[in-house]
């Protein structure tokens, strides 16, 4: 290595985490939350003013424990998940959330559910991806990211110089498939072994859950908009911040086979 | 080569401020609360010092976390696990009950105590090699 060569090495986990029970599926009971690694030396510092950290979440109304009991008994053979009641930012509805025209923030959004993933986007307004799983990566735009359960995500986002409107910010669980984006090609042979996500939707079931970035109290908090199609930016395009290259081919490989079957008492 | 490694090993090191890291310390009280978050049923939720949303844990690169909890929900073990964190180091302190610790019993305590993280100088060496042959 020659001394004009720069390094660039991970020595810490800077970004965003969370943090939640790890006793018999309990977390989704209340105890998650967020866990935020501060970098006073992130790339990105000097790109952004102010963070806002958001959760998003799925949500039941019955106790881990009944639901657990349920789902891994022998009466559900195919595993189907217990569907949810409704979907949360921040562990609420209804969130507000102040942002100053002009001003560019970072947004640091964590799936923090038990079971859905969620497509996340903000009308009128492009989020700068900077950050996944804390990894940094090159800024990429997208209109829509999908978060599984558990995903991580950060972007910049720059508010607009206009203070008489307020944009809805849309977080929609995921009730059909995971195969968002280009991995829909690569599964395609599986495609009839596949079933929904959600095994019912229930006729009262919203799986849309809406916050506003908010210029002006006063102005309305308009309904989202529908979409006919959910297209969330393919993540599988995300370049590392450190441009690390690809590992080569490996010298050795084993195949590791993982099945969902069912036990011997006839749970799944 | 040794040399070659002790060469990007010493500045590096040197950047990393030491006595800046801070030690953060949470008093984590988890118990039973009330909450209707879609607003359509009031339920029992898991809080943390009788409030639910439980806090953000906040901490800057290099510090320590140190929580100290206590499990009173009466009815239910409990643990805390720390998602994405490599806990080099520190595995019995990452939260899977009968993976790396026993639950937390009700009435019981456990301190959790990691750093986040400087990674273990190992690690560090072959990271740094895989990008000086690159």
């Amino acid at each position: 290595m020659h001394p004009a060569d720069t390094l660039v090495c991970q020595l810490q986990q800077p970004g965003t985490y969370w943090y939640h029970s790890h006793n018999k599926g309990q977390y989704p009971d209340g105890l998650r939350g967020p866990l935020i690694i501060n970098d006073p030396a992130s790339p990105f510092a000097d790109a952004y003013k102010e963070e806002l950290v958001l959760s998003v979440s799925d949500w039941y109304h019955d106790p881990m424990t009944s639901l657990i009991s349920g789902f891994m008994d022998k009466s559900n053979p195919t595993g189907a998940e217990p569907v949810p009641k409704a979907a949360l930012w921040n562990e609420t509805q209804g969130l507000k959330i102040s942002v100053k025209p002009g001003q560019t923030y970072l947004f640091r959004v964590v799936n923090i559910g038990a079971f859905a993933g969620q497509y996340v986007w903000m009308e009128g307004h492009k989020m700068q991806i900077v950050e996944v799983d804390g990894v940094y990566t090159q800024q990429a735009e997208a209109d829509m990211v999908y978060l599984s359960a558990a995903q991580r995500c950060s972007f910049l986002v720059t508010m607009k110089n206009d203070t008489t409107a307020n944009f809805p910010m849309v977080a929609s669980m995921d009730t059909v498939s995971c195969l968002a984006g280009g991995r829909l090609a690569m599964l395609q042979p599986y495609t009839d072994s596949l079933q929904s996500l959600f095994d019912v939707l229930p006729d009262d079931l919203n799986w849309n859950v809406t916050a506003w970035l908010t210029y002006n109290d006063t102005a309305d908090f308009p309904d989202p908009a529908l979409l006919d199609e959910l297209n969330p930016f393919d993540d599988m395009t995300l370049v590392p911040y450190d441009q690390m290259t690809l590992l080569p081919e490996p010298d050795q490989s084993f195949e590791l086979n993982v099945i969902m079957s069912d036990l011997s008492d006839g749970a799944n | 080569m040794v040399s070659r490694k002790m060469l990007f090993l010493s500045p590096l090191l040197a950047v990393i401020p030491a006595a800046v890291a801070r030690t953060i310390t949470y008093d984590f009280n988890v118990s039973w609360v009330s909450a209707n978050p879609d607003g359509q049923f009031e339920r029992p939720v898991i809080g943390i010092n009788g409030q639910w949303p439980i806090p953000t844990i906040r901490g800057d690169v290099g510090d320590r976390i140190i929580i100290n909890t206590l499990n009173s929900l009466g009815d239910q073990d409990t643990s805390l696990h720390f998602h994405g964190l490599f806990m080099n180091g520190t595995t019995h302190m990452d939260g899977p009950v009968q993976v790396s610790q026993c639950a937390i019993p009700p009435g019981g305590r456990f301190t959790y105590n990691f750093t986040v993280s400087l990674m273990h100088k190992a690690k560090l060496t072959q990271l740094c090699e895989g990008h000086a042959s690159s």
